[in-house]
């Protein structure tokens, strides 16, 4: 349970320890007491030490938090509805269309590469292939010539260029 | 008088209103839908101000959040989610009403409280903010380091996780503040030898990761990203016998504005803060608290006024100091900030007009909520039956967008990813993510104005406390980071003293 908060606390420790070492490496200004490398610094020692205490706290079984946090907790897990299983598929392609989307922005463009990575994002979250084709196709193709047309934000034509669009 | 007429022409001009009528109708739409918060809706936004006038933008983010907040009790009540965090405080509350053949009375007299916290915390928000940006115009780097630092302590220090885990998500923001050239010498900080993180983390792209790409993260790891809310029931007859209810709890709806702006007031915390605080105040000064929790309008009217009112109270600070008052306004101070339009009390002065025009702004989207609301509660069946995998998939499209839109460069739908991963696992790990924004927003201030400080006063300390108003900012942030102290030394002693028995008996 406490796996995720302790994990947290040691990296968020380690990367203060990082940012130390990296702030030191700054420049100082002759003449000046404090340089750039002081909000660093102190950042650093803060990560440092809350990631640390963090890490310990999560390790106690008590949670020595005051307010009724229970209650904020993902609302839509807790009522009703038996709670499917996670979607492990559509969350991989999720981060992986966006890896890719990054990569081939310009030579794919953008209506081909989204009306892809929205396809099938829909349809591994169990949307039927018709539905999924036509909503993204649709969707993207509006907000290409809303984003083109109205605001003129140079999206990329790719590899539909050749129709004009 | 004359800015007044200036500020009646301003708004008079048909992109500001058309602006405000969509980004309520946007801001409906996103608010009643669970798992889309008023902040996702603003960070989602703002690309679109990006390509509209100053006044068009803010009207649009107080439009928007002010119909977000209240359509987000309506899920709440009918199928006991809430919309947004705002509306958690009192969803069994609204829920159990529903369950009474009461959802009207509960969805209409919620509505309606709103209505009056909102329109308070507006009013107070006109009178209060000129003359305050009067005091602060005497403000130098000493009062402005102090502001920034109450600012991100209060973020810290009312995180419903814990001091610890806010302390954390301040931490990381302020460190995320520092990517990017150095102000005062120029020189390169944590940019790894990227050209594209010489100018810093580009500010929407990672509130939109934040903000959006880590919900559908969540949703999809939940397994909610499929799922249908149930149907939920047809309510008519909102305003049937509500007048009488609001004057019966007349005191609550008082007290729910007042308190409600206050804590939107101080900076760090917003609505949803306010609205936990004041359903149990309304519950501590009842004359039937047994009846809290069973289907009770009291609570819901009380907390209902404090939401709204804690949103335009968080524009105070914004507007005056530029020290944001919640998450919502960090990123409205980001939008002003790349429009060159520096908040603080000099824009009393130089825009006043536009000021004003944007007080007239909140009284008419307050006002506005009545229909609005009225309609979204009639149209809540059918805005909750939308598919929730196709509205992923238009979410994502707009987040790839939005992010691409700002800076047109690939680079920033990478800033995108990487901080929705981020969000996603810190939320995992129970570190709230509101904080981070402040830090982003505050850090530069904060670091600015120490180092203008000690330049001016030579290294000494004492001169932060010298000034009077500094002097007393300076005590109060002190008093402020002594509670925590405190309280963990009386812990300590507790602690102490709970473990010599143990010893004792083992």
């Amino acid at each position: 349970m406490s796996k995720a908060p302790f994990l947290a606390g040691v990296i968020l420790s380690l990367a203060g320890a990082g940012v130390i070492m990296e702030a030191m490496r700054l420049p100082v200004i002759p003449g000046q007491t404090y340089g750039p490398g002081l909000f660093p610094t102190v950042i650093g020692i803060g990560l440092l030490v809350f990631g640390a205490v963090y890490a310990l706290n999560a390790r106690r079984p008590t949670e020595p938090a005051i307010v009724p946090e229970a209650e904020w907790a993902a609302p839509d897990a807790e009522e009703g509805s038996a709670p499917e299983r996670p979607f492990y598929g559509a969350l991989a392609w999720l981060i992986a269309g966006l890896a890719g989307t990054i990569l081939l922005w310009e030579t794919a463009g953008f209506v081909l590469l989204m009306s892809v990575v929205l396809m099938v994002f829909m349809i591994l979250l169990g949307v039927r292939l018709w539905l999924a084709g036509l909503v993204a196709v649709a969707s993207t193709i509006m907000v290409y010539a809303i984003f083109i047309r109205i605001l003129t934000v140079p999206l990329p034509s790719g590899l539909l260029a050749p129709l004009g669009l | 008088m004359q800015t007044l007429l200036e500020a009646f022409g301003l708004i008079a001009d048909p992109q500001v209103v058309v602006t405000v009528l969509l980004a309520s109708i946007f801001g409906l739409f996103v608010g009643a839908i669970p798992g889309l918060t008023a902040t996702m809706a603003t960070a989602l936004l703002v690309p679109m101000t990006f390509f509209m006038d100053p006044l068009s933008s803010i009207a649009a983010i107080v439009a928007c959040t002010a119909t977000a907040i209240t359509a987000g009790d309506i899920p709440g009540c009918l199928l006991r989610i809430p919309g947004t965090p705002a509306s958690a405080a009192y969803t069994d509350e609204t829920f159990m009403m529903t369950k009474k053949g009461l959802g009207a009375q509960a969805l209409g007299s919620s509505l309606v409280s709103s209505v009056i916290g909102g329109l308070f915390g507006a009013v107070v928000l006109m009178v209060a903010a000129p003359s305050l940006a009067r005091v602060a115009l005497n403000f130098s780097s000493f009062e402005y380091f102090w502001l920034a630092c109450i600012g991100l302590s209060c973020a810290a220090l009312v995180s419903a996780s814990g001091l610890v885990a806010g302390l954390l998500s301040l931490l990381i923001g302020l460190l995320i503040a520092c990517v990017g050239m150095d102000v005062i010498s120029g020189s390169p900080r944590f940019t790894f030898g990227s050209v594209q993180l010489m100018g810093g983390v580009s500010f929407v792209p990672a509130m939109i990761g934040m903000f959006a790409i880590s919900e559908l993260l969540d949703s999809l790891l939940n397994g909610t990203a499929r799922q249908r809310f149930a149907k939920p029931q047809k309510i008519t007859g909102i305003f049937h016998g509500i007048l009488p209810l609001i004057s019966k709890y007349r005191r609550n709806v008082a007290r729910g504005s007042i308190i409600g702006t206050i804590i939107g007031i101080l900076p760090g915390a917003g609505g949803d803060i306010a609205a936990w605080i004041t359903y149990t105040t309304a519950r501590r000064f009842s004359k039937e608290p047994q009846k809290f929790g069973t289907g009770h309008p009291e609570g819901v009217i009380e907390a209902g006024a404090a939401n709204n009112a804690g949103l335009s109270g968080a524009w105070v600070p914004a507007l005056v100091f530029g020290v944001p008052g919640d998450a919502v306004t960090a990123i409205a101070v980001g939008v002003l900030f790349m429009k060159g339009i520096n908040p603080g009390p000099r824009l009393f002065e130089t825009q006043g007009a536009m000021l004003y025009a944007v007080f007239m702004i909140f009284l008419i989207a307050n006002i506005a909520l009545l229909p609005i609301g009225w309609f979204a509660i009639r149209a809540a069946s059918k805005i909750l039956s939308v598919p929730r995998p196709q509205l992923m998939a238009v979410l994502l499209l707009f987040c790839i967008v939005g992010s691409f839109a700002i800076n047109n460069t690939v680079f920033d739908i990478g800033v995108m990813l990487v901080f929705g991963v981020l969000a996603f696992a810190l939320s995992k790990a129970g570190i709230p993510i509101a904080p981070i924004i402040l830090g982003i927003v505050l850090g530069p201030l904060l670091e600015q104005n120490f180092l203008t400080s000690m330049t001016i006063a030579d290294g000494s300390v004492i001169a932060f406390f010298e000034r009077p108003i500094a002097g007393i900012l300076g005590v109060f942030v002190l008093l402020l980071w002594s509670i925590p102290l405190v309280s963990a030394i009386l812990q300590l002693f507790r602690l102490m003293f709970a473990t010599k028995p143990v010893k004792l008996t083992g």
